[in-house]
């Protein structure tokens, strides 16, 4: 059955007429937003909402902070190698949190799916793919805080690196070598459903931790776990971000495992970001 | 020469075997204030998701203001009031709307939109500790935001007390008086009355009934009359708008009950009257089966 609008309709008296009343609003004075206006909007809103999450700052912030002075204060005072130790444990530190941090934002997006949120942010200038790459970007900035946090509170405990250029050098590290870690949390956001998603992110974290090597160095483990140690990017990440300090060579071995990590995952988020557009009802 | 808010042909939606919105066309025009009046189920919800671009039709479009939805979304032209539609969680009332103040092409100043919504005593309640109707204001403030020309309400005022209500739509008259397009969703056949002046009635996901509240009104919003008596033509009764015959009872549809009794009982030799008001969903199901016109 069809249902067209009569044409001589008769306007309602309760309704009122505003001046010549056709379309739209008031007159607009400013220029209407931008798209790139919106999208720094969204970041700077997910980076603020994430860091006042209480287990975000539990969890990401305060453990690792924690975990260093703990260990630090074990190691630090045993004669000859006790500041390298301290140094190294503090490298770590930030770097796991960092690498928690990132994984933690990328899968917070599985949050927004499963309230419903996301669709109230689709009645908004945002579109799904600006969503995503906001989302990228604010899990990025956000291995920052973990990072900064921990190698400050090393520093008031007495570390002392070479020079500025080392500490900027570990942060920076950090930045590039996490990159797979948000894309990992990012697929498991889009691959798995909710109760499973922030189970399986825990894990993943915990087991790219330990088996990394960021708990206990890999060569004091037996050697099968060694090798698989070796395949994994935590194992790399926190391999190279101790480069500034302990001025090794980069190993090729790591760029490749990392590259190798990250275009794997960003095929998989790919898959998985059509699968969940086409899927779900937005 | 008015232009079309919402313009549907064909607008089909199925999900599994269910055909929730079914060929359904429609064309409102800028300006106007319609209500979709139906039962639970009756494609209202997905009409409205696909008018505000949250559903892709599986069959035939949806065009607002003269372009896809999803366009005329992004251009803030849209806002939409979902039902039970989600709250940012781990923050309190005034970071939502801080969050999707943000996020809008051309949105009203926040102050007006606390001021209308009446959200001032609540911004600092975080959004998991509202009440009911607290999270519908949120919800609607949140709808009205983007500084939109068509307003869609998905069963705007459930979970509102009557006071609440009333202060709701008083708002909400006031929004359209700039011109605004308002299109909501109920199944209360009153309120589509009282604030629509257009309501269209969609039951099965198909649109059964389109007309101003008189209309609609003399059609779902009857007594039902049963009788045991004669045959005869009471059909030509006053306000009678329908006639039948079940289990030996003679049952009227009428617009007006009192008239139509009053010369039942004068004119007729019948007994064992009872006058009822039918539930809305079972005047719904006549007017999709029958032909009431």
């Amino acid at each position: 059955m069809t249902a067209t609008f009569p044409s001589t309709t008769t306007p309602t008296p309760r309704r009122p007429q505003g001046g010549e009343g056709t379309s739209s609003g008031r007159a607009r004075s400013a220029p209407p937003r931008g798209g790139l206006a919106v999208c720094w909007h969204y970041l700077v809103q997910t980076v603020r909402l994430t860091l006042t999450d209480v287990s975000f700052v539990g969890f990401l912030l305060a453990m690792p902070t924690a975990m260093y002075l703990f260990f630090a204060q074990l190691y630090k005072d045993e004669p000859g190698n006790g500041p390298i130790i301290q140094q190294s444990i503090m490298v770590m530190m930030a770097t796991y949190g960092a690498m928690g941090s990132a994984m933690f934002a990328g899968n917070s997006i599985q949050g927004e799916r499963s309230t419903g949120w996301f669709r109230q942010l689709m009645l908004s200038s945002l579109t799904p793919a600006r969503f995503f790459a906001v989302r990228l970007l604010a899990a990025l900035a956000l291995i920052v805080p973990p990072v900064v946090l921990v190698l400050a509170v090393g520093y008031l405990d007495g570390v002392r690196l070479a020079s500025i250029w080392v500490w900027l050098r570990v942060v920076g590290v950090s930045l590039v070598v996490l990159v797979p870690f948000v894309l990992l949390g990012i697929v498991i956001a889009l691959w798995l459903k909710t109760q499973t998603a922030s189970a399986a992110t825990t894990f993943t974290m915990l087991a790219m931790a330990m088996l990394g090597g960021m708990w206990v160095p890999l060569d004091q483990m037996p050697g099968l776990l060694q090798s698989v140690g070796r395949l994994l990017p935590s194992y790399w990440a926190a391999n190279y971000a101790l480069l500034p300090i302990s001025g090794g060579e980069i190993q090729m071995r790591g760029v490749w495992t990392l590259v190798g990590w990250t275009i794997g995952l960003i095929a998989l988020g790919v898959v998985g970001y059509r699968r969940a557009v086409a899927n779900s009802k937005r | 020469m008015n232009e079309l808010a919402i313009e549907a042909k064909h607008l089909t939606k199925r999900y599994g075997a269910l055909t929730a919105v079914d060929g359904l066309d429609l064309a409102v025009p800028s300006g106007q204030i319609m209500a979709f009046l139906g039962p639970n189920g009756a494609g209202k919800s997905t009409t409205n998701e696909m008018v505000s671009g949250l559903v892709r039709p599986d069959a035939g479009s949806v065009r607002v203001f003269g372009t896809d939805p999803r366009t005329a979304v992004r251009r803030g032209d849209v806002g939409a009031m979902l039902q039970h539609g989600a709250l940012l969680h781990e923050t309190n009332v005034r970071g939502l709307l801080r969050t999707v103040h943000g996020l809008h092409a051309h949105p009203l100043p926040l102050g007006e939109v606390i001021e209308r919504a009446e959200l001032a005593d609540i911004l600092k309640t975080p959004t998991t500790k509202l009440s009911g109707g607290q999270a519908q204001r949120v919800r609607f403030a949140m709808a009205i935001m983007p500084d939109p020309r068509l307003i869609i309400l998905d069963e705007p005022t459930v979970g509102m007390d009557v006071e609440l209500r009333r202060r709701f739509w008083a708002q909400m008259t006031d929004l359209a008086a700039d011109g605004r397009t308002v299109c909501f969703a109920t199944h209360y056949l009153d309120e589509a009355d009282e604030f629509a002046e257009r309501i269209v009635v969609i039951a099965g996901g198909r649109i059964v009934a389109d007309g101003n509240g008189v209309d609609i009104k003399r059609r779902v919003g009857g007594k039902h009359i049963t009788f045991v008596g004669p045959d005869a033509d009471y059909a030509s009764l006053p306000g009678v708008t329908a006639v039948a015959v079940e289990g030996g009872r003679h049952q009227l549809l009428t617009s007006q009950s009192d008239d139509t009794v009053r010369r039942l009982l004068n004119d007729f030799p019948i007994h064992d009257l009872e006058v009822t008001s039918p539930k809305l969903e079972d005047a719904f199901v006549a007017l999709t089966n029958g032909d009431h016109r």
